[in-house]
């Protein structure tokens, strides 16, 4: 056992480095969580050092439970934006990467332009699509719907046609920022970055099919979709394991997005509430980051669960 | 025959142009950021598309003359580089020891490490501030920057060649063993040879995560290591209209890493076939 | 890695103080992006070849800057020299003693400062930051399709005579909008808009007793007519609009009318311009905001006697002056809002058509604590908490422009999240 031991000493400065980094900030925002700890009061002054005479108990996590804005809402709407980002980018990219699989003219630089995106600042990204691309005056979104409405506007002078096109209102475009639909443009911009991340991992994936177990199939006279289903499928258990971990890591704490596209308006995750309470409370945003390494957990717990042990093996 | 060919031959074709027109889409927004960085402040927010304007070198001029974008940039490669190689250093041995020799504990250990990933970052800002300011005194510090984003990436750079040193044979590892190599001999002259792709392609995607940080990188500097990311917020203004001049600096902060990734695209593919995907 | 190592030793020693106390010739200045700091920071070459003071300059983002000052000044300041603050910290941050009281020499005529700038960003009498340029509000609108629609707007106008001349204007299948406003949400933005219109309907943020009055009468109208008048008349979107957005939108001609910042007018680039004083819906707490962006030196600086001399030419005569003679910039761009000699100087008021409009709307605020407002500020409360309040707010009032909410749900919601938050900081 002895000879044994000096490896195992090597995963040691990781897991001391990781403890630490995990352990000190976080022990100083549990504690913070049971204090009232305010950056700048005018009633309260003892408020502002963090102090154990300022002691509160549970009533940071009870003030963000109960009585502030937003919780709850913003642990299903962060569910809501991780799951549809997953889904989309497994489709999309599932769909892509066998696109780009085959061979054809121009694949090099196909895959090149496909995968782009995944290089994009998430800042960048969210101020490209949120003004450039989604407005509904000056962007792309804008300029499309007014190039219909003209095209519409246009077929009503036809005879006939016209008077069916004259019962046409005037297409008013979408706003990306509204509380109904801000969730959606995160989703979009999110989804738009992320695919090149999962078509990256499936085409590779893909390129370790055993081909001959292919061939054989199509000899066998299986058609292209049962050979997807009964080779294919199988083979993409862990790629789709890795990109789903990977995704909900990254996806759990979007943050410049949210900020970006409507400031909370309609779509929130708690990382995000978090800075609005922190603009002051720190006792309150320390209790909501307490519930957020909560619920990082269980969601890490769960996944782990479905998918982790496709990862490890 | 012959009709199988041709509608094979259509199909082909079909796809072939399918797979074009997603790519450009996909790619379009960025193709217009580049775009519409050669527009002045003015005419980056008019709604006509295409050619009506003028070029301009007008915001790039701007950025490296006004707004030091080198300084960025080069702290943008110190800390992503530094980083990533402290992350390799301190992540080879610990994956070479869960790989080759795994306790029962090894993957719920593989797992935690992965959970402290998801810690929403914004829950400890004001430790952060207040240990590294008042005291380490290292805010605003390469040194700094290079750990934490050192830290930020380790769980996903020890899991990911977690899985490639696992797919070499224990066999050849203990091969070396046997003719008496030391631990440190077996990783520099076995492992990382044979593990090389994956090795390679994990550096990459901790190099690309590392550049395109945005939350420590912004809130635990001042000057002396600000990173692009710092660039691109500061660029963003509550009375000030500049698209044009924000365009530019996001196409210099994203242009680096972009051509970075183009090039190692194949290598990316291959090294990722090797290990965690296969 | 030298610097790292460099870093690693320092860190070793155990230097506890921070890295970047720098040399008093030296000063690193934290700034909003905005048009007047960017010309600041060229206009700024000239004193650094006077007084060999080099000038760090770290732009930011409003919310990051803001995030970053805060955490900075409360745990003991030291990242920069000169920070960049607006009206609703100055004299909360000046009696936390987060920054320090600024004195200036004779010379600065610190009583040529526009009085209502000087009130706003002291706390007891003492000035705490020193505005570099100051804001109100104002309508300015497309005289042409004014003229074109045969309506009027006329200086405090009622707010149904506006809403007549923007249903007037408003031909979106032309792509003109009769009315731009903010809808974006944050305290700075929507907010500021909606509570110089809640104020002419005679509300205010808080009751005497510092009560949230977001479910009062005067609110519910207020906001009932915002909702009504930017989702009729207004452009789609309008929930995401602040002034950026809109300011894009009016020089492309596609608004009628905008009320925003006075400081919109020297950026407008569309003919046929002109202006009018806030509308007004008769009960008047104050039509029009005020605003400032300041600059002040963090308590602890180690640079503060440095600091306060930039500061005082910063937002001196001469430098007003330096602005309106640099080769770059010229009258039309000297920052405004600030001092009283500025708006005499002709060749100021020369290239200005807005000075008079500017000046008037200034001087019209009231940002004072009165009988009907216990709190200091006109489009928000000089309190700690109420970035946090406004931004709550800001949210229900985006919800409700949305469609998502009725106005009544927003207001009920909305006070409910005041109410949590002020009871949460020990007001009642």
């Amino acid at each position: 056992m002895s000879k044994r031991s000096l490896p195992r000493l090597l995963q040691t400065p990781a897991v001391i480095m990781l403890l630490l980094w995990m352990l000190v900030p976080l022990s100083m925002t549990l504690y913070f969580s049971f204090i009232r700890y305010v950056l700048n009061s005018t009633r309260r002054p003892e408020w502002t050092t963090p102090a154990l005479s300022n002691w509160r108990g549970f009533g940071n996590y009870e003030y963000v439970l109960f009585n502030a804005k937003d919780f709850w809402f913003a642990v299903q709407n962060s569910l809501f934006i991780v799951g549809s980002i997953l889904v989309l980018t497994v489709v999309l990219g599932l769909a892509l990467a066998m696109l780009v699989n085959r061979s054809f003219p121009g694949r090099g630089i196909v895959r090149v332009l496909l995968i782009s995106p995944f290089f994009v600042m998430p800042a960048v990204n969210a101020v490209l699509w949120i003004n450039m691309i989604l407005d509904p005056v000056l962007g792309l979104n804008g300029i499309a719907v007014d190039g219909l409405n003209n095209i519409i506007a246009g077929l009503k002078d036809f005879p006939v046609i016209g008077s069916f096109f004259a019962m046409w209102p005037d297409i008013v475009p979408m706003s990306f920022r509204a509380t109904q639909t801000s969730a959606y443009a995160v989703i979009i911009m999110v989804t738009w970055q992320w695919t090149p991340f999962a078509v990256l991992i499936f085409m590779t994936s893909l390129q370790s099919e055993d081909e001959s177990q292919k061939e054989a199939a199509i000899l066998d006279g299986a058609n292209a979709w049962s050979r997807f289903r009964n080779l294919t499928v199988p083979h993409l258990g862990r790629p789709i394991a890795i990109v789903v971990m990977i995704q909900s890591i990254f996806h759990l704490s979007l943050y410049a997005e949210i900020e970006i596209v409507s400031r909370g308006n309609g779509n929130k995750n708690l990382p995000y509430l978090i800075g609005e309470f922190s603009s002051n409370n720190i006792g309150a945003a320390s209790a909501a980051g307490i519930f957020a390494v909560i619920v990082a957990n269980i969601v890490a717990l769960f996944l782990l669960r479905m998918v982790g042990k496709n990862m490890m093996d | 025959m012959a009709t199988i060919t041709q509608s094979t031959k259509f199909g082909s074709a079909f796809w072939t142009v399918l797979a074009w027109v997603i790519a450009l889409i996909f790619f379009f927004p960025i193709f217009w950021m580049i775009f519409t960085s050669f527009k002045t402040d003015a005419d980056a927010v008019k709604p006509e598309f295409l050619f009506k304007f003028t070029p301009t070198l007008e915001n790039y001029l701007n950025m490296t003359e006004n707004y030091d974008y080198w300084r960025f940039a080069i702290n943008s490669v110190i800390t992503s580089t530094f980083a990533t190689l402290l992350a390799l250093v301190v992540g080879i041995p610990a994956a070479y020891a869960m790989a080759f020799d795994p306790s029962r504990h090894t993957k719920d250990i593989l797992m935690w490490m992965l959970s402290t990933k998801m810690l929403p970052a914004a829950a400890v800002l004001y430790p952060m501030t207040f240990l590294t300011k008042n005291f380490l005194g290292v805010f605003d510090t390469h040194f700094l920057i290079i750990i934490v984003l050192c830290l930020i990436n380790l769980p996903i750079v020890i899991w990911m060649l977690f899985t490639y040193f696992k797919e070499i044979p224990k066999e050849i590892i203990e091969a070396g063993k046997m003719d008496g190599v030391t631990t440190w001999g077996e990783i520099k002259d076995i492992l990382i040879p044979l593990a090389w792709g994956g090795v390679a392609s994990t550096a990459l995607l901790t190099f690309i995560f590392c550049w395109n940080e945005a939350y420590w990188t912004v809130r635990l500097t001042t000057t002396e290591a600000a990173t692009l990311s710092k660039l691109i917020e500061g660029n963003r203004a509550p009375e000030g209209l500049f698209f044009g001049r924000l365009s530019a600096v996001s196409t210099a902060a994203v242009g680096p890493i972009i051509v970075l990734g183009w090039f190692c695209q194949k290598q990316l593919v291959r090294g990722l076939t090797f290990g965690a995907v296969k | 890695m030298k610097l790292g190592l460099k870093s690693a030793l320092a860190l070793a020693i155990g230097v506890a103080t921070a890295t970047t106390a720098s040399a008093a010739d030296e000063l690193t200045i934290a700034i909003v992006n905005n048009g007047h700091m960017i010309n600041m920071q060229k206009v700024a070459e000239a004193y650094t070849a006077e007084t060999g003071v080099k000038l760090n300059w770290v732009s930011l983002e409003e919310g990051v800057l803001r995030e970053q000052v805060t955490s900075d000044t409360a745990t003991g300041g030291g990242q920069y020299d000169i920070i960049n603050i607006g009206m609703q910290e100055a004299p909360i941050w000046g009696a936390a003693g987060w920054i320090e009281p600024l004195e200036f020499g004779e010379a600065y005529d610190v009583d040529d400062m526009l009085p209502a700038m000087r009130n706003g960003l002291s706390h007891e009498g003492t000035l705490y930051a020193a505005p570099f340029y100051g804001e109100s509000s104002m309508v300015m609108y497309r005289k042409d399709l004014t003229d074109a629609a045969g309506v009027t707007v006329a200086d405090n106008d009622s707010w149904d005579n506006i809403k007549a001349a923007a249903a007037a204007m408003h031909k979106p299948e032309d792509g003109v909008y009769g009315a731009c406003l903010r809808g974006k949400p944050g305290w700075g933005d929507n907010m500021a808009f909606i509570t110089t219109m809640v104020n002419s309907f005679g509300g205010a943020w808080f009751d005497k007793d510092m009560k949230p009055a977001l479910d009062s009468d005067e609110w519910k109208a207020a906001i009932n007519f915002y909702v009504d008048l930017l989702g009729n008349y207004g452009p789609p979107g309008s929930e995401g609009n602040s002034f950026n957005e809109i300011l894009a939108l009016y020089n492309e001609g596609k608004c009628g009318m905008w009320i925003d910042a006075t400081i919109a007018a020297s950026f407008l680039e569309v003919d046929g311009v002109a202006y009018a004083q806030s509308p007004n819906a008769g009960n008047p707490v104050g039509a029009n905001w005020l605003w400032a962006w300041a600059m002040a030196v963090p308590a602890g600086s180690p640079n503060s006697k440095a600091s306060m001399n930039f500061i005082e030419w910063a937002t001196s005569k001469e430098y007003i002056k330096a602005v309106g003679n640099h080769p770059d910039f010229g009258w039309g761009s000297v920052p405004t809002g600030t001092r009283t000699s500025t708006y005499a100087i002709p060749e100021f008021q020369a290239a200005a058509g807005f000075a008079a409009a500017e000046m008037a709307a200034i001087e019209s605020a009231a940002p004072e604590a009165t009988d009907l407002k216990p709190y200091v500020g006109v489009q928000f409360a000089a309190i700690p908490e109420f970035p946090e309040v406004g931004g709550a707010v800001a949210q229900e009032m985006a919800a409700a422009l949305s469609g998502a909410k009725s106005v009544d749900d927003a207001l009920a919601a909305a006070q409910k999240a005041a109410t949590a938050i002020m009871q949460e900081a020990g007001y009642f």
